[in-house]
């Protein structure tokens, strides 16, 4: 069934099943296996569950927590692991906290729903870490508004906004394209060019009264009446106000980036942003010190939120990454004592050492709790700088500073068998030890540091039944609580497990008429994936003539046996061709994708670089065929992560 | 290299015993040791090697593979070479860095007739001196890897100087900083060759691939820039590595046959003058033309005046 439905040949695949599961032949517990991934596992309708048998069978193999174990994620940016930490998406705040929806009235009534009850199955005991919800959220709520944060007002509660809808980025798009959504910010985001079915998007654009864009140069959001196909008349009629703003570069700018393995790691400001150039920061701030003098001047229907949100920067239009970073690590309100530290007072005004001391009664401030302890008052971890290793297993220590509590890996009680003992003793990265009675380690624990073993607290902390999810509780994900293989919205074939339900059916799909979906049937034969090369770095490397020269023109990757059947040579022209557009490039005809036996169909893949558009060197010396990839990909989503499906969609090739 | 070597302590006031260090072996002679089998073509080598010596950007076409051109040019001289390769039915590609290769025995300075235009130093990195360069080009014929390239604006010929900048600073070449993989090693030559054979022996017996090895000609006394292949027994499979490089005969034979001939005869030639003196004598000065002839009675009272 395997072979049917991925084409990977059964001796091919029972060979690699065999290798990645021998490491716990005849019960040996000392081996760790990795599974190291590319974010293109999780663009598919089903991403998610891909993600989630990635960690059944982890969790199987007693491969979490493991030095060299794990589900890593190789994600596609420097600093995207910091932007979720951050929340950077519509449905969390920083810390992964929930975000509240209408229904939550008060604090009270969005904490019973946020904060999970522990749940003990069986012999296991649960840490249930997440019950200290209300510690982070009231903290975040202090860091938020200050003063005006009050025990008698819900801390401020009711000035968080209320997210009643998914406002994920292809939601966003149609919203804009029915005329729902009438303005966008892009910082740092070309929109037109990453989202999927860019014609619908540059279409949306069209409708919307303003953009505002800052960017390092013009790009094809910011200019997006420059696509191709539309003429000088269309030109004409559109009525969008753009305004461009000229940022700074990662190189200009200080701060951190956060790693997949979530190092905080500091990085200084290597030259000044050229001309009018801005900083991120000065232009957000300079945005909200003039939206807040409207309000203070003209009031309006809510300007509590606005008027009462903490700006205590040294700079106010322009605040330094430091005290932001300070601000996010938090600070004591009131003197502090903990019972488990005797002889510890934390002064009021003093840096936090760590999320230990949250509190929920106001007296701490934190804008995020999973960042505490990354500046304290002994300084700013994350520009630590040691190379030291101790315990020679890669641990480094010193090196940055590693959310949580600067663990390097997380749910390492699991490295341990049920009494404490670690089943690699050679690699060893926590153990109880019995005279301190408690867990000490080369790595920070990642545990209630005094349970004994005899205890039966699950390693899973962050799960409110103390254990790993094989099977996961109600709603924990939109598409159920087990795997299931779906084919793609677009698949050559139909599943042949169920055809009856081929893909993902809470999979979102739009309904607008550039929305459509093509099917074998139409002649859309040809799976087509989409990928960045090594040479570029998203849309903005095509403006600097070094990689230019390394790639100077978007390509079609065809295999060599379809190029033979159809008389394609390499470097000939193809038009590539999906039910939302058409796609023009080169052809590279190479060994490298081969035919695969889909469902007893030869089925053919070709692959589209996502780097050229119709703004670059290259594009606007002519030399380029200036559409976007995404023209392609469809806007169909994974319901859980809102992933766009660009890994797999329906294509016709032909010679142009 | 230099600096140490003079500042190498030879006495010590008062000290008793020897001089630490005396008579120790030191190790000059440094490598770059390319590892084909962890190279991702990601280009960062290129891209380094352009940035730190300043080179303008070129113009590139596409031309139906992932190679940003056909050859090192003269203001690109770190390439890599792209293969679509087979093996056992299976895709797999090679990715060579190609680059000036070092050798011990440097066809190009054998070739050069310019003198002081290719240096070789003892730390074995050879390098072209632009401002002695006469743009013959008989450097590019004598390289048996293709590597040394005109630039027809300059009239002088360019190369990898295997950053002899920053090696003389004791800083390793750009490409190796760049490098994302740590495919790109440098040291001295016997550690690199010592790295090299323990990476092959591991290809050899963990990864299936038998015939991995070293490839560091001897043909040509051995390289400071090796490799260490999949298939060291096809080089030519790596974007056309030559299994046996030679320098061209006529080269070899300049030096060895040519130039000695050339010295004879040259000798020879002194010698028929030596001879031609003695026997003949030498030319005397010869008036240009006869003189007028109301001036010839002056002339010869004249002499008649010199005559005692």
């Amino acid at each position: 069934m395997v072979e049917r439905i991925t084409g990977i040949p059964r001796d091919q695949f029972l060979k690699a099943a065999d290798l990645f599961t021998s490491i716990r032949k005849g019960g040996d517990m000392k081996k760790a296996g990795t599974i190291i991934y590319a974010v293109g596992w999780t663009q598919h309708t089903f991403g998610t569950q891909i993600i989630r048998t990635a960690a059944i069978l982890q969790l199987i193999l007693g491969n979490v927590g493991r030095a060299g174990g794990g589900v890593n994620a190789l994600r596609g940016h420097s600093n995207i692991q910091g932007a979720t930490d951050m929340g950077g998406v519509f449905d969390i705040f920083p810390g992964y906290l929930k975000i509240p929806a209408p229904t939550d009235t008060d604090l009270a009534t969005f904490l019973k729903r946020t904060t999970p009850t522990p749940s003990k199955p069986n012999m296991w005991d649960s840490y249930n870490y997440w019950s200290n919800t209300p510690k982070f959220m009231v903290s975040f709520l202090k860091s938020l508004y200050g003063d005006a944060a009050r025990q008698e007002n819900d801390f401020a509660f009711p000035y968080l906004p209320k997210i009643d809808r998914n406002y994920s980025w292809t939601e966003m798009w149609d919203y804009m394209y029915n005329g729902q959504v009438k303005g966008l910010f892009a910082f740092g985001m070309n929109g037109v060019m990453i989202g999927p079915n860019s014609r619908k998007n540059i279409d949306a654009l069209k409708k919307a009264d303003w953009l505002v864009v800052c960017e390092l140069y013009p790009d094809e959001t910011s200019e997006f009446w420059r696509a191709p196909g539309i003429s000088k008349n269309d030109m004409a009629k559109i009525n969008t106000t753009v305004y461009r703003l000229p940022g700074a570069g990662f190189a200009e700018k200080d701060g951190t980036f956060v790693n997949s393995a979530r190092w905080l790691q500091w990085k200084y400001v290597a030259l000044p942003p050229p001309g009018q150039a801005k900083v991120d920061q000065e232009i957000l701030a300079r945005i909200f010190l003039k939206v807040r003098e409207l309000y203070r001047n003209e009031g309006g229907k809510f300007p509590d939120p606005i008027l009462n949100l903490t700006w205590a920067y040294t700079t106010p239009e322009n605040p330094s990454f430091a005290e932001v970073a300070k601000e996010i690590n938090g600070r004591a309100l009131a003197d502090l004592t903990e019972p488990t530290q005797p002889g510890v007072t934390i002064k009021a005004g003093q840096q936090l050492p760590g999320f230990a001391w949250l509190r929920d009664d106001g007296t701490t401030a934190c804008g995020n709790w999973l960042y505490s302890g990354s500046w304290t008052e002994a300084g700013a971890q994350m520009q630590r700088r040691g190379t030291e290793d101790p315990s020679g297993l890669g641990v480094y220590p010193n090196w940055a500073w590693s959310w949580p509590a600067n663990r390097r890996v997380m749910y390492n009680r699991a490295s341990c068998d049920p009494s404490g003992k670690p089943w690699d003793y050679e690699r060893r990265q926590v153990w109880w030890n019995e005279a301190q009675q408690k867990w000490v380690g080369n790595d920070v624990p990642d545990f209630k540091v005094d349970s004994k073993p005899q205890d039966h607290m699950g390693p899973f902390i962050m799960n409110p039944e103390g254990v790993g999810r094989i099977f996961a509780p109600l709603a924990a994900f939109a598409d159920g609580p087990f795997p299931e293989h779906y084919e793609p919205v677009e698949s050559p074939i139909a599943n042949p497990l169920h055809p009856n339900q081929s893909n993902n059916p809470v999979a979102k799909k739009y309904k607008s008429d550039l929305d459509r979906y093509g099917t074998p049937e139409e002649g859309f034969n040809i799976v087509c994936t989409t990928y960045r090369l090594t040479e570029h770095y998203h849309y903005w490397t095509k403006n600097n003539p070094m990689n230019v020269q390394l790639v100077p023109e978007p390509f079609v990757e065809v295999p060599a046996q379809l190029a033979d059947e159809m008389g394609i040579t390499g470097g000939e022209k193809v038009k590539v061709t999906s039910a939302r557009g058409v796609y023009v490039a080169k052809a590279m005809v190479t060994k490298g994708i081969k035919p695969m036996m889909i469902d007893g169909k030869k089925t053919y893949q070709i692959g589209i670089p996502i780097h050229s558009g119709y703004r670059g060197i290259a594009e606007d010396e002519g030399r380029t065929s200036l559409d976007p990839a995404n023209q392609l990909s469809p806007a169909a989503i994974d319901p859980n992560a809102y992933t766009p499906e660009f890994k797999g969609f329906l294509v016709k090739i032909e010679r142009a | 290299m230099s600096d140490e070597r003079t500042l190498q302590i030879q006495q010590i006031s008062a000290h008793p015993g020897t001089v630490p260090g005396q008579g120790a072996q030191r190790e000059v002679e440094v490598a770059k040791y390319i590892d084909v089998t962890t190279c991702i073509g990601c280009k960062a080598c290129e891209v380094a090697c352009v940035e730190w010596n300043d080179h303008p950007f070129r113009e590139t076409t596409f031309d139906n593979t992932y190679q940003t051109m056909p050859t090192t040019e003269w203001n690109y001289y770190n390439l890599i070479k792209f293969v679509e390769h087979e093996r056992d039915g299976n895709f797999m590609w090679l990715m060579r860095k190609d680059q000036c290769m070092h050798c011990a025995d440097p066809g190009c300075l054998r070739a050069c007739p310019a003198d002081g235009a290719i240096v070789q130093y003892e730390n074995g990195i050879v390098d072209f001196q632009q401002e002695n360069c006469i743009g013959c080009g008989y450097c590019i014929s004598g390289c048996p890897f293709d590597i040394p390239k005109f630039n027809p604006k300059t009239k002088k010929v360019f190369k990898c100087t295997l950053c002899s900048d920053r090696v003389g600073q004791g800083l390793e070449p750009a490409c190796i900083k760049a490098c994302p993989t740590g495919c790109l090693h440098f040291g001295t030559k016997s550690d690199m060759v010592a790295l090299a054979n323990t990476r092959a022996k591991q290809l050899r017996e963990q990864s299936g691939f038998q015939n991995a090895g070293v490839y560091d000609p001897q043909s040509i006394g051995g390289t400071h820039v090796i490799y260490v292949l999949h298939d060291a027994t096809q080089p030519e499979l790596y974007g056309g590595l030559p299994s046996n490089p030679q320098i061209p005969p006529s080269y070899t034979g300049w030096k060895w046959l040519a130039k000695p001939a050339g010295l004879v005869m040259a000798a020879l030639g002194l010698l028929a003058v030596f001879f031609h003196r003695v026997a003949v004598g030498p030319k005397l000065p010869q008036p240009e033309e006869p003189p007028p002839a109301e001036a010839q009675p002056d002339t010869i009272e004249a002499k008649r005046k010199e005559k005692p």
